[in-house]
């Protein structure tokens, strides 16, 4: 019975060295946690064979050195088989779950064990340029109104899929895009030969996908012999292999590529698959398992892995008798495991011996490894032996460092990059500006825009700043918020190509438009300073706009009409550059801006009101409605312009103290105003209340400015705006009240 | 938050002075940075060859949200500039776009000398004559670049 599970293990799994071990340190894992017995538990509980169970978890407790751990391995294979016997579907699934998990941990503690990290890692600015979707290098990125961006192939698949969102954040857009112009020209530039092959890569995956083999084969060839090791290009020819179905070929390029990227998944994956259609579903599990342990997040992998395991599981518990499809290489095979349970190779250090067993028995079985391409073919056999010894044995130590050698060499081309950049900078500093220009230009590749060591990609078309607070519009343009703002507020037009943005500005007055993560981030990576500096600047612009206290701050003036305290002002706000108040109103928090009428003298009136903003609604073409009801007086002591609108600073005017008493002159007026408006149409009345209001209360009002019925009338009373001007200006409540008394005297005579 | 020059500003001209446009300068005022005089040179094989014309740039508060406002200081034979050497171009007016430069206005106006638009005229009679009878206009243009933009000295 032993030798036949040890051997169907075996059969399961051809390379059963790797396998065993797994085994064991999953069993070691396992018996770490504390989880074994319970999982034994479990299983023996379900299956009824408590007998067995406890015979096991003795066994397990009692031995500890090597070989006997081996000898877990069919141990632990065993009560899973035993339950997928017995167990109905529902079991089986619970069961076979749980055997993946602790494969795929076990792997996953492995890699981590041995390699000192087992993510593939990425550079922080290849990050950044990455699709997250294809995992790639962006290819025509396009950032979607949100500020995500992706490859348009990647968004068109997913869009084709049903789905409208943004994949990143989930967030709606219907907007036609086009690529990002400046995220696709800066990848140009930081990644030159990555986005040629990138490039190429699309190119050849579309001659595929139309089969037109003998270009794609003619393509991929010339672009191997300038990039033999790239492994996107050869994960590429290796599917044109397979749509030729000529599978040895593409086993060969694959092999190539596992040894050239032992970590990158989707390779181990295409490997897998390829395996598995050539009915080698073993080794096609362990490429499975291993790009599960590298992704442990990625359903498809795991899910492969999943029905792997399943047959093999099933045809053992289906025959008595162990079909050897693969009859010829038994021998191999029971001599490795032989080996493997006599302890000797636990550590599998492959002897020479081995290794060529095994290169022997890749040549025998891939007899297409010496073919039409000669040399090629015979590197490749060449180099599949090392992935083999290197990239599945468990303690090589002789290529621990190849895949960090690679990330090495890539982090260094891109820091010689940057470094490039700050020497040319340096260089230039010292030059003349005119010559310093012409390096410039010759040196356009290496990023360097005169005095500055800011790209000019990255630089605001309309401020001329390193980018703050990036938005890319739908025609793929980027410009920091506020500028592209003020922009939208005078027309609709992008300002680089004319595109008519008015869908764009909608989500940009519903405030769905995001940064674009990509420059920001690149901002923040490789400019860190003077994004900083950018911030500072734009929160100081924000304070100084907000503060009105002292008569040093200069407040924003709207120009309009005149305005008076407590009474509603609802404004329209068309203009451009009030637009632009509002929105600083707004943003800054301060909500309020000063209101004069206007002066064909001095612009505008020497007194105005401050307008508090209470709510604003804006139209989906920019314009808006403002309500706003006013506070406080103030006097006009200079005036200003800014970014199109006045400005002013002012002295704040309050009522003088009144030692007289006012309240006998105050009940009289307030009674003739009264009486005024009785007398009035019931027309005039309702358009009176529309554009002032209703009638304050007679009691409400302020110390600094008086009752407000008084304002009321003010605004209502058919005056002309130079006497109402010199109301608005009395500091004295009594003087106010008087010539309040006189004008309605003579309304009131006259109606 | 009032006051200074916008950083824009003060690079456009910067690069102006730095890398100048052949055929074409522009310096500011020293008092007022916004200010410009600007020297166009008569572009080759065009009526205003070896003219060398003056012209006022201001940049206005809102600028760059606003065009720059340009104006010819010499006199010139030309359908779409006035007596008073106004401008008729579209991206000084509605075409405007706060992407474009002082640069690039300078550059469009130089174009505007090469290829005079007589279908949309500001100076009617200069183009009434140069759709009549083209080659006397050019003759004149001819002429009056020689008396008042030629540095004779």
């Amino acid at each position: 019975m032993r030798t036949e599970i040890i051997f169907s293990a075996d059969q399961a799994h051809k390379s059963s060295t790797r396998l065993l071990l797994f085994f064991r340190i999953h069993i070691y894992i396992r018996e770490q946690h504390k989880t074994y017995t319970c999982t034994t538990y479990n299983i023996r509980t379900m299956l009824s064979y408590q007998f067995m169970g406890k015979q096991k978890k003795q066994q397990c407790n009692s031995l500890g050195n090597n070989s006997v751990k081996i000898r877990r391995v069919d141990k632990a294979f065993e009560p899973y088989r035993q339950a997928f016997i017995h167990g109905d579907i529902q079991q089986q699934s619970y069961i076979i779950n749980e055997f993946v998990s602790s494969l795929v941990a076990a792997e996953y503690a492995k890699l981590t064990e041995e390699r000192g990290y087992c993510m593939e890692k990425c550079l922080p600015i290849e990050e950044i340029f990455t699709c997250n979707l294809c995992r790639e290098l962006l290819h025509v990125p396009v950032t979607l109104v949100c500020g995500h961006t992706f490859c348009l192939e990647c968004l068109g698949n997913y869009e084709r899929e049903g789905r409208t969102m943004c994949p990143g954040c989930g967030q709606e857009s219907n907007l036609h895009y086009t690529s990002n112009i400046v995220v696709r020209e800066l990848s140009r530039i930081c990644f030159p030969e990555k986005t040629s092959i990138r490039n190429c890569i699309v190119e050849a995956n579309n001659l595929l996908r139309e089969r037109k083999m003998e270009e794609f084969m003619e393509l991929t060839k010339n672009l191997l012999t300038k990039y033999p090791e790239n492994v996107d290009l050869l994960h590429l020819r290796a599917n044109g292999y397979q749509c030729l179905k000529s599978y040895s070929d593409a086993l060969n390029v694959l092999d190539f590529a596992c040894t050239l990227a032992p970590f990158c998944t989707k390779v181990l994956y295409a490997r897998g698959e390829l395996l598995a259609s050539i009915d080698e579903p073993e080794e096609a599990m362990v490429m499975f398992l291993r790009a599960s342990a590298l992704k442990p997040n990625d359903l498809t992998y795991r899910g492969r892995l999943t029905s792997c395991l399943e047959k093999p599981l099933r045809n053992i518990c289906n025959s008595s008798e162990l079909c050897s499809p693969s009859s010829s290489y038994n021998a191999d095979h029971e001599a490795t495991t032989k080996r493997v349970l006599k302890g000797l190779p636990v550590k599998s250090e492959p002897n020479f011996d081995e290794s060529t067993t095994t290169a022997q028995n890749m040549s025998r079985r891939r007899p297409a490894c010496i073919n039409e391409d000669g040399q090629v073919g015979h590197r490749n056999v060449a180099v599949t032996m090392n992935s083999n010894e290197h990239a599945f044995t468990t303690d090589s130590t002789d290529h621990r460092g190849d895949p960090t050698c690679r990330t090495d060499a890539t982090e260094k081309t891109v820091d010689t990059l940057m470094d490039q950049d700050r020497s040319c900078y340096k260089k230039e500093e010292t030059k003349n500006i005119s010559q310093c220009q012409r390096v410039s230009c010759i040196q356009r590749n290496i990023i360097v825009p005169p005095k500055s060591n800011i790209p000019s990609e990255l630089e605001c078309k309309l401020c001329f700043n390193l980018l703050y607070e990036p938005v890319t519009t739908s025609c793929g343009h980027s410009f920091c918020r506020a500028c592209l703002e003020r922009c939208l507020d005078h027309r609709f037009h992008c300002p680089c190509c004319r595109t008519n943005l008015q869908s764009y500005l909608e989500h940009f007055i519903m405030k769905n438009v995001g940064t674009c993560k990509v420059l920001e981030s690149l901002c923040l990576l490789k400019f860190k300073d003077e994004y900083q500096t950018r911030r500072l600047a734009y929160e100081k612009e924000l304070l100084d706009f907000s503060r009105c206290e002292s008569n040093k701050d200069e407040i924003p003036i709207f120009v309009c009409t005149l305005a008076v305290p407590d009474i509603a002002c609802p404004l329209h706000i068309f203009e451009p550059r009030y637009k632009l108040m509002i929105r600083r109103c707004i943003e800054s928090g301060s909500r309020q801006f000063g209101m004069c009428a206007p002066d064909p003298e001095q612009t505008f009136a020497t007194v105005g009101t401050m307008l508090h903003i209470n709510d604003v609604n804006f139209l989906p073409d920019g314009r808006s409605v403002v309500h706003t009801v006013g506070s406080r007086r103030f006097q006009v002591l200079e005036r200003g312009l800014q970014d199109g609108y006045n400005t002013a600073k002012v002295a704040w005017l309050q009522d003088e103290c009144d030692e007289s008493d006012y309240t006998k002159l105050n009940c009289e007026v307030y009674n003739m105003m009264i009486q005024w408006f009785e007398k009035l149409p019931s027309e005039q009345k309702i358009c009176i209340v529309k554009a002032v209001g209703r009638l304050p209360d007679a009691l409400q009002g302020t110390n600094e400015n008086g009752p407000s019925w008084l304002w009321w009338l003010l605004v209502a009373m058919p005056l002309n705006h130079e006497a109402k001007q010199i109301i608005l200006s009395m500091t004295s409540i009594t003087e106010r009240l008087n010539s309040a008394k006189r004008f309605l005297a003579i309304l009131l005579s006259r109606l | 938050m009032s006051g200074g020059l916008p950083r824009r500003i003060v690079k456009e001209t910067q690069r102006l002075l730095a890398e100048p446009v052949p055929g074409i300068k522009a310096t500011p005022h020293e008092e007022n940075a916004r200010y410009f005089d600007v020297f166009v040179d008569g572009p080759k094989e065009s009526p205003f060859e070896k003219g060398c014309f003056k012209l006022e740039l201001f940049l206005p508060e809102e600028y760059p949200m606003s065009p720059p406002k340009v104006r010819f200081n010499t006199k010139i034979y030309h359908p779409n500039i006035d007596k008073l050497g106004r401008i008729c171009l579209d991206i000084l007016k509605d075409k405007w776009s706060p992407a474009l430069q002082i640069r690039t206005v300078l550059l469009s106006i130089q174009a505007l000398l090469s290829a005079p638009n007589p279908d949309d005229p500001l100076a009617n009679d200069v183009a009434e004559l140069w759709k009549t009878n083209e080659a006397k206009a050019i003759e004149t243009a001819r002429q009056w670049t020689h008396m008042y933009a030629v540095n004779k000295s």
